[in-house]
C-alpha cells in the first residue's frame, strides 16, 4: 500500500505508485488464489467515483489484460461495490445504506423502474472524511487522517459545534472552519471530540429519518469512515432501538479494496451486462445513483 | 394511561392526549441513545423552543397552523387537527385543486413572515373539511433567505403530479416569487435533483 506519512497522500505521486506496482499486485493475486487466467471470465475495474490519475491507472491495466487475453471488461461504481460488499456478506436483501468516505457522505436506497440506488440524502458540500482529515491538518495531527481524530478524541468533554441538517442532507464545512476557530481556546481532545461527536450525530440522524421514511428492516454501514468504532456505534444503537438488523463489513472491506470491485464485476456480468472495451472509460464524479442495477 | 400514537418520526413522535376534556396533539422529542447527553438535550430543547416560536409567530400571521396549547422543556401541547392528509388524499383519489390552491395561499402567507416550512410534503398538510391545516415545524427557520423557501417549493414539486404542481404555483404569490422561483431552478441544476439518465446497459 502506498506509505502514508504526515500529511496524506499526494495525488499524482498515488497514481505513480500504482502504476509501478499494478503487475505486481495482478500477479501476487493470481499467486494467492492459485487461479490461472483461463479460469477469469471478465476483467472488472473502477470507473469511479475516485481520483482522477488512480482511476486511470486501474483502466489501462483492465483494458490491456482484457485485450492481451480476450475477456470482457466491466466497469463498476466504487460507491456500489461498498454497498454490495457488505450487503453480500450478512445477506441483507434491501437495506438502508449508511455510506460514508473521504468523498462521499450519502444515504441511500435501492429503487425500483429502472432499479437503482436513490440518494435520499446527502452532504452538502464535502465528505465527513475529508472533513476529519482537514481537521486532522489544522490541529498538526499525524498521519491527517481520521483514526488520529478518533484516537485524539478519546475522554474529550463537549463543547458547542454547530449541527447542520437539513431534512435528510447535511454539511460539515461549517463545523470544520468552527473547529479550527475552536482550538485556539480548547484542547484538541476536546475539539477533536465535539467535532467528531456532531458529525457523526447529523449523519445518524439523516438515516434514522430516511429509515422511518422508507420503512426498511436494516441498515448496513459502509465505505472508508464506517471503519470507526464510534459510528460504528451509533448506527448499532438506532438499530437496536428500532428492532431491526445492523451490518457493517469488516475494516479490510471498508477501505478500499479490489474484491468488493471483482464482486460487483461478477454480478453484472451474471446479469447480462456487456460493454464496448473503447467506452470503458473512467470518471472521477461518478454518481451511485446513474448506475442500472441489473441483478 | 394508553398513549395513542399519531405519527413518529426521526427526531419527535406526536401522540394523543386530552387537555381539559378536549383532543390534543402532544409532540414530545425524546432523547436520542446515539447522541452524547449534552448535544442531545441541547438540540432537543432548542428545536422545541424554536418550533413553539415558528407556530406562534404563524398564528398571529394568520397562517392556517394547529393552535398552542401549552409548552414543556421538551414537549409541545397543540390543538388536534380532525382531518386527513394531503398524502393519504394522494394515494386514494387525486388531490383535489382547491387543496392545492389553498396550501399554496397558506405557504406564501408563510414565506411572507419569513418562515420557511423546511419539509413541505403532502404528508404536512391536512385538510379538515373546507380548511387546509399546515403542521410540523420542527425543521422550520425563521428569517429563511429565497432558497430556503425553494426547498419548500422544491419539495412539493416533488411530491406531486406536474399538473398538479403548476396548479399550486399558479396560487403561490408570495413577494419575491420571480427571485423563489429562480433559486428553484438554480437548485434544480445541482446535485441528485438533477433529472438524470440512468447508465443503459448494452
Amino acid at each position: 500500500m502506498y506509505p502514508i506519512t504526515d500529511k496524506g497522500i499526494v495525488p499524482t505521486k498515488v497514481a505513480d505508485f500504482h502504476s509501478s506496482h499494478v503487475a505486481a499486485s495482478i500477479r501476487r493475486a493470481f499467486r494467492d488464489s492459485r487461479l490461472s487466467m483461463d479460469e477469469i471470465d471478465a476483467i472488472g475495474y473502477t470507473k469511479g467515483p475516485g481520483i482522477g490519475p488512480c482511476l486511470s491507472v486501474g483502466n489501462i491495466a483492465a483494458r490491456a489484460l482484457a485485450l492481451k487475453y480476450g475477456k470482457p471488461v466491466i466497469p463498476v461504481n466504487h460507491s456500489v461495490a461498498h454497498i454490495e460488499i457488505t450487503k453480500h456478506i450478512y445477506g441483507f436483501s434491501d437495506p438502508l445504506a449508511v455510506y460514508v468516505s473521504g468523498g462521499n457522505s450519502q444515504i441511500l436506497g435501492m429503487e425500483a423502474k429502472p432499479r437503482h440506488y436513490r440518494v435520499y440524502g446527502e452532504t452538502l458540500d464535502i465528505g465527513v472524511g475529508n472533513m476529519l482529515d482537514g481537521f486532522a491538518r489544522l490541529a498538526g495531527l499525524s498521519p491527517a487522517w481520521g483514526s488520529t481524530v478518533a484516537r485524539e478524541a478519546e475522554g474529550g468533554r463537549y463543547i458547542d459545534m454547530p449541527y447542520t441538517t437539513k431534512g435528510m442532507d447535511f454539511a460539515f464545512t461549517g463545523l470544520l472552519t468552527h473547529a479550527g476557530k475552536m482550538l485556539s481556546a480548547h484542547s484538541v481532545r476536546d475539539v477533536a471530540f465535539s467535532l467528531q461527536e456532531t458529525a457523526f450525530s447529523m449523519i445518524c440522524e439523516a438515516a434514522e429519518r430516511a429509515l422511518l421514511l422508507t420503512g426498511r428492516d436494516s441498515i448496513i454501514l459502509s465505505g472508508g469512515v464506517a471503519q470507526s468504532a464510534r459510528l460504528k456505534e451509533m448506527v448499532s444503537s438506532i438499530c437496536e432501538d428500532r428492532g431491526i438488523s445492523f451490518g457493517v463489513a469488516p475494516n479490510e472491506y471498508n477501505a478500499d479494496n479490489g474484491a468488493m470491485i471483482a464482486l460487483v464485476a461478477e454480478k453484472m456480468l451474471r446479469s447480462g451486462s456487456r460493454f464496448d472495451i473503447s467506452s470503458c472509460s473512467v470518471d472521477q464524479k461518478y454518481r451511485i445513483d446513474r448506475v442500472r442495477i441489473t441483478w | 394511561m394508553v398513549e395513542l400514537l399519531l405519527s413518529e418520526g426521526a427526531e419527535a413522535v406526536v401522540i394523543k392526549e386530552k387537555f381539559f376534556g378536549i383532543d390534543a396533539a402532544l409532540k414530545k422529542r425524546d432523547p436520542k441513545r446515539y447522541r452524547i447527553k449534552q448535544l442531545d438535550t441541547q438540540l432537543r430543547l432548542r428545536r422545541t423552543r424554536s418550533e413553539a416560536r415558528i407556530m406562534l409567530k404563524l398564528l398571529r400571521g394568520g397562517v392556517r397552523v394547529p393552535r398552542l396549547l401549552s409548552m414543556g422543556r421538551y414537549t409541545i401541547l397543540m390543538e388536534l387537527i380532525d382531518g386527513t392528509r394531503l398524502s393519504d388524499m394522494q394515494r386514494g383519489s387525486r388531490i383535489p385543486i382547491s387543496a392545492l390552491r389553498k396550501s399554496a395561499v397558506e405557504l406564501a402567507r408563510m414565506h411572507d413572515l419569513g418562515i420557511a416550512h423546511g419539509d413541505f410534503t403532502p404528508a404536512n398538510i391536512f385538510i379538515s373539511g373546507q380548511d387546509i391545516f399546515i403542521i410540523d415545524f420542527g425543521l422550520s427557520s425563521s428569517n429563511a433567505i429565497a432558497e430556503e423557501k425553494a426547498i419548500d417549493l422544491l419539495l412539493m414539486k416533488r411530491s406531486v403530479k406536474p399538473e398538479e404542481f403548476s396548479k399550486f404555483l399558479s396560487s403561490y404569490n408570495p413577494s419575491g416569487k420571480a427571485a423563489i422561483i429562480s433559486k428553484l431552478a438554480e437548485i434544480e441544476r445541482k446535485g441528485r435533483y438533477q433529472s438524470r439518465t440512468i447508465d443503459s446497459v448494452a
